[in-house]
């Protein structure tokens, strides 16, 4: 898919744990996991903002189109 | 008792019973038909004149126009008893429950509509060797056939209440379905939302 979650690269930089994050926004770590590998059809807007609120970072931080070759 | 449990006790018990009514009613058509595999069963039973003769053809076509019924039938109870089961086993909201309830009032409306139209054809069947003036008996390769009506009836048929009412049950068991089918995909699919 050309959409690539660099999830787990801003959770390395802000230095907090899946499990600290699913809790925060929410959601369970089963579907932050999923979320982590891009094994999901689509991600809420009201996720996306809690976990942008909670990593302060932005969309665009966290998403990157990498089109197809 | 769970809740669980009583809807699959519920199941076993409804699937016991379709299981039993599905039997029952083709061993009924079945028990029916038989008969008719005799020539004399129609004079008997007073489908055609005590003198007239029906040919082997007849009787075949007789026979074979209650079958595809007898076994939309049977298609129908079954797909219901894979319905149950399904039931008994926890599949409750999901895709492949509702495309069986589609199927199954699909089954159900085609069961209607063949039993109306192939009903329709027995009398054209009884009759396609009729040749003669009214009230005579004619004899072909030495074999008499009916002697009324004068010409071979066509195809008539009729839609009785009880029937339009089973086939409106049928039709709305396939809507049910199909928008429970598309309930659950709509649920699956907002499920791999996060």
């Amino acid at each position: 898919m050309p959409i690539i979650v660099r999830l787990d690269v801003m959770l390395a930089l802000r230095k907090m744990k899946s499990k600290d994050l699913a809790q925060r926004v929410g959601i369970t770590e089963a579907n932050l996991s999923l979320l982590k590998s891009g094994k999901v059809k689509g991600v809420r807007f009201e996720t996306l903002e809690k976990i942008c609120q909670e990593l302060d970072c932005q969309p665009g931080d966290l998403l990157e189109f990498e089109p197809d070759p | 008792m769970h809740r669980k449990d009583r809807i699959k006790y519920a199941a076993t018990v409804l699937c016991l019973a379709l299981t039993g009514f599905m039997l029952f009613w083709a061993y009924r058509l079945i028990s029916w038909l038989l008969p008719y595999l005799d020539a004399d069963h129609f004079q008997r039973n007073r489908w055609v004149e005590n003198h007239i003769e029906v040919t082997l053809g007849q009787q075949m076509a007789f026979i074979g126009i209650y079958i595809p019924v007898l076994v939309l039938g049977i298609a129908t109870s079954i797909q219901g008893i894979r319905i149950l089961l399904r039931m008994r086993l926890g599949d409750f909201f999901d895709a492949k429950t509702g495309q069986s309830i589609l199927w199954l009032g699909c089954m159900l409306c085609a069961c209607i509509l063949a039993d109306v139209f192939l009903d329709g054809m027995y009398e054209n069947i009884l009759t396609w060797n009729n040749t003669g003036e009214a009230g005579q008996i004619i004899r072909q390769n030495g074999k008499a056939v009916l002697s009324l009506p004068v010409e071979p009836t066509g195809f008539r048929y009729q839609f009785p209440n009880s029937h339009m009412t089973i086939f409106l049950c049928g039709a709305a068991f396939a809507i049910f379905g199909w928008l429970w089918s598309e309930a659950a995909l709509l649920q699956q699919e907002n499920k791999e939302f996060i």
